[in-house]
């Protein structure tokens, strides 16, 4: 099993996707998480947290859907870990985007729709491949 | 008197019995969506009874009226504007519903929806089992419900069918289609409870084990129909597999249930279900699993099942007992009369354009794309009446707006005569379907009904005609009407500078096979049209490079098909600059500045301008002093897509 890769690797990938992160508000917070890890006690989370115009990646336990504190949750199954572990020094964000389309990334949002538009996240979300406004496929 | 179609398709149209009700045929309109067009505290408008009227008289066999909400609180309520049925205050308009169904010979079903997850609406949370949260930003957070709720929401759902049988029903409807409540409860995705609703496939069943038992008992003397997934799609998301899919209805039909129809996907489910992109029959598979498996339960289906011969196999290959069909109805309210007459060429087909969908995502009524009077029925202005002075008109332009004006015009009694230049009807249409990803049959069927139709109605159609003015000099005081639907065009003043001797295409051109596309390839324009293009250039292993201005591809794409375009792009590697703006074009090729206000140069060999559009209008004003009446039409008044023009077609053709 692959395990969640620690926040100092995230934080590369942040940097270089400054110009995408930038138009979070202060205070938003991604969280990434193994979705063998989440139904467990004490399983971990990263977290990128919008601070003065950029993300900061962090790690803190993960404390169950309701109290995750965060406004989008990345939930990864086993494959989804491999494939962002491998890329996260390249060019991880289009992974990111395939995983969510082939289902091995789930992308809950924790906020509604229009609280998520005021503090930034259109593009952000767009960029990982989450349809807006619903899939109805 | 058998009609030739009914002799063609003799298992469809067989007569049936299902829980000691007699059938006229095998056809079950299903409550695929809910209208939104009632009010806003749940009660059915005139606009509702009119739609329902036309739904009425589709000919089917059991009709089953769109979901109601069961409890005061409205946590079942998944649309702003859906019919509720937790109060007798409701019955009036729930009666006149199933006497029309039954004035028309159908068996009247009514379907309760509680939309569990997807609920809520008016509440700013929703309930199910667990709290696993939104996938899609549009639902509301989730409360988990508590095991007092669960009984409260079953006597819930035991009293409104008891009500829908007063009002005249004779059977009801539960659905755990697309993720409500009853999917929430059954799926492992949503339902992590450790009580006795949760955990094991017995447990996660237990909800609706108790539901069906509830409303059997409220109304032992009626059906009860349920709908359950023969696939979630959510399996990658640790949802329910297929075979956990098919024990759940094993445990339905062991409580007893009337008819389980067979569906498939959640609304977020990360893979396509009732898309254009799934060819006719891809699901079938499922339904001849649930007959195999529940060889004595009636199986209903029809998803992604557009065709009626299609389902005539099915029905006598025993594939599934009741072909269940929503939008193709919607599409065309005659297809079933137009079938049972050998007519099917006359059938408008639903493009899977999910238009429908789109609209109740935005909180809007559904539409339809094809269909131009859907939800519009109680209006007179939507209605084709006779002609109080018959005229004749000429429309020029056989693309989707000018055939759906001659058409309708045609059927209220004027005599219409249709110019083209092109040799084909359909216009740009012909070029968006012959490239279409999707599903290009879909999209032609849309030219072949036209020319079905023009040909029984007696309207001529002029190809390779151009009209201008000195045509119509020589036809001065011959047509009463000039229809101006000649579409839209290219915007070449808006292009950048462009160097001598280099040539732009029209993207509408290339599609239409009167350019052609060679070497590498840079399309200027990233919406539908471009997108089309570059998509149907890059499965021909031609490098496409799209340009956009926008800072987002697809941008005048239906919402509902935003994620297809941009998932084929990804999927064909076809390069994209968004937020760039072309500043020049020469022999190195296109000159860019990138959404970064980086300036770079696209080699091609082929440049292709898929936008900026404009109305193609001269004609309006050309024969202005011509003709008694001129009227710009479809993309002719302002650019933009298949329902626009169709609907303006249509709405022209009632006017004049």
């Amino acid at each position: 099993m692959t395990p969640l890769p620690p926040p100092s690797r995230w934080q590369r990938l942040l940097d270089r996707h400054s110009t995408l992160f930038g138009e979070l508000d202060d205070g938003c917070r991604i969280g990434i998480a193994r979705r063998a890890d989440v139904n467990q006690p004490g399983a971990a989370m990263v977290v990128w947290e919008a601070v003065g115009g950029r993300l900061v990646a962090g790690d803190r336990p993960f404390p169950g859907y309701r109290d995750a504190g965060v406004d989008v949750l990345l939930v990864g199954d086993d494959e989804a870990m491999t494939a962002i572990s491998g890329e996260l020094e390249g060019d991880a964000l289009p992974v990111l985007k395939r995983l969510v389309r082939q289902g091995n990334l789930v992308c809950y949002v924790l906020k509604r729709q229009c609280e998520l538009l005021e503090a930034g996240y259109e593009d952000v979300l767009q960029s990982m491949g989450v349809a807006f406004a619903g899939a109805c496929r | 008197m058998t009609r030739p179609g009914e002799a063609k398709l003799k298992t469809l149209f067989q007569p049936a019995e299902w829980a000691g009700l007699k059938i006229k045929n095998r056809v079950k309109y299903g409550a695929c969506c809910v209208s939104n067009y009632n009010t806003r505290d749940g009660f059915i408008t005139p606009r509702e009874l009119a739609r329902t009227r036309v739904i009425a008289e589709t000919g089917c066999g059991i009709i089953t009226n769109q979901g109601a909400y069961p409890d005061p609180l409205g946590e079942g309520k998944a649309y702003f504007r859906q019919v509720a049925i937790f109060d007798d205050k409701f019955l009036p308009q729930f009666e006149m519903i199933a006497r029309m169904i039954k004035d028309n010979g159908g068996i009247a079903i009514q379907q309760i929806l509680h939309a569990g997850r997807y609920g809520g609406i008016d509440l700013g949370y929703c309930i199910q089992p667990s709290i696993v949260p939104q996938t899609l930003p549009h639902f509301r957070a989730p409360r988990e419900i508590t095991k007092d709720q669960i009984r409260e929401t079953i006597r819930q759902h035991a009293e409104a069918a008891r009500r829908s049988i007063k009002a005249g029903f004779d059977g009801t409807e539960i659905t755990s289609f697309m993720g409500y409540l009853l999917a929430t409860f059954n799926s492992k995705f949503t339902n992590q409870r450790s009580d006795e609703y949760g955990g094991s496939l017995e447990n996660r069943g237990r909800f609706m084990r108790e539901l069906i038992d509830g409303i059997k008992q409220a109304t032992p003397d009626h059906p009860l129909v349920v709908r359950l997934n023969g696939a979630e799609l959510m399996d990658k998301w640790g949802g329910n597999s297929e075979d956990e899919c098919f024990e759940l209805m094993q445990q339905a039909a062991d409580c007893g249930v009337d008819m389980i129809s067979v569906t498939v996907g959640w609304q977020e489910a990360p893979e396509s279900s009732i898309g254009r992109d799934i060819q006719p029959g891809h699901w079938n598979y499922l339904a001849a699993r649930a007959k195999a498996l529940l060889p004595d339960v009636p199986i209903a289906f029809g998803q992604r099942l557009p065709n009626p011969a299609m389902a005539d196999q099915c029905l006598s290959d025993g594939i599934f007992d009741f072909w269940e069909v929503c939008r193709p109805l919607l599409a065309d309210p005659k297809m079933l009369h137009k079938a049972a007459e050998d007519r099917m060429d006359e059938v408008r087909r639903c493009v899977g354009s999910l238009n429908c969908l789109s609209r109740l995502f935005r909180d809007l009524p559904y539409t339809c794309t094809m269909n131009p009077a859907l939800g519009h029925e109680v209006e007179p202005e939507y209605s084709i009446t006779p002609a109080a002075v018959k005229k004749t008109i000429m429309v020029v332009g056989a693309g989707p707006a000018g055939m759906e004006c001659a058409l309708t015009a045609a059927q209220r009694g004027h005599t219409v005569t249709v110019y083209d230049k092109g040799d084909r009807i359909g216009g740009a249409l012909v070029g968006y379907a012959s490239n279409d990803m999707a599903n290009r049959d879909d999209m032609l069927s849309v030219l072949g009904y036209y020319e079905a139709v023009a040909k029984r109605l007696g309207v001529e159609v002029k190809l390779n005609t151009a009209v201008d003015p000195k045509l119509m000099r020589e036809l001065l005081h011959v047509y009463d009407v000039v229809v101006v639907a000649t579409g839209a065009r290219l915007d070449r003043a808006q292009l950048p500078p462009i160097a001598d001797g280099v040539e732009v295409l029209s993207a509408v051109e290339v599609a239409c096979g009167r350019g052609e596309a060679k070497g590498r390839v840079v399309i200027l324009g990233g919406g539908k049209i471009g997108l089309t293009l570059a998509e149907s250039l890059a499965t021909r292993k031609m490098d496409v490079t799209i340009v956009e201005a926008d800072k987002r591809l697809a941008g005048d794409v239906m919402p509902s098909w935003k994620w297809r375009h941009t998932a084929w792009v990804d999927e064909l590697g076809i390069p994209s600059v968004t937020g760039a703006k072309a500043v020049k074009i020469d022999r190195d090729g296109v000159h860019v500045i990138d959404g970064k206000g980086i300036a770079r140069v696209l080699p091609a060999d082929t440049i292709i301008a898929a936008s900026p559009a404009v109305p193609a209008q001269d004609l309006v004003h050309a024969l202005e002093w011509m003709v008694d009446e001129v009227h710009p039409c479809g993309d002719a008044i302002t650019p933009r897509g298949l329902g626009a023009a169709i609907q303006d077609g249509y709405r022209l053709g009632c006017r004049i």
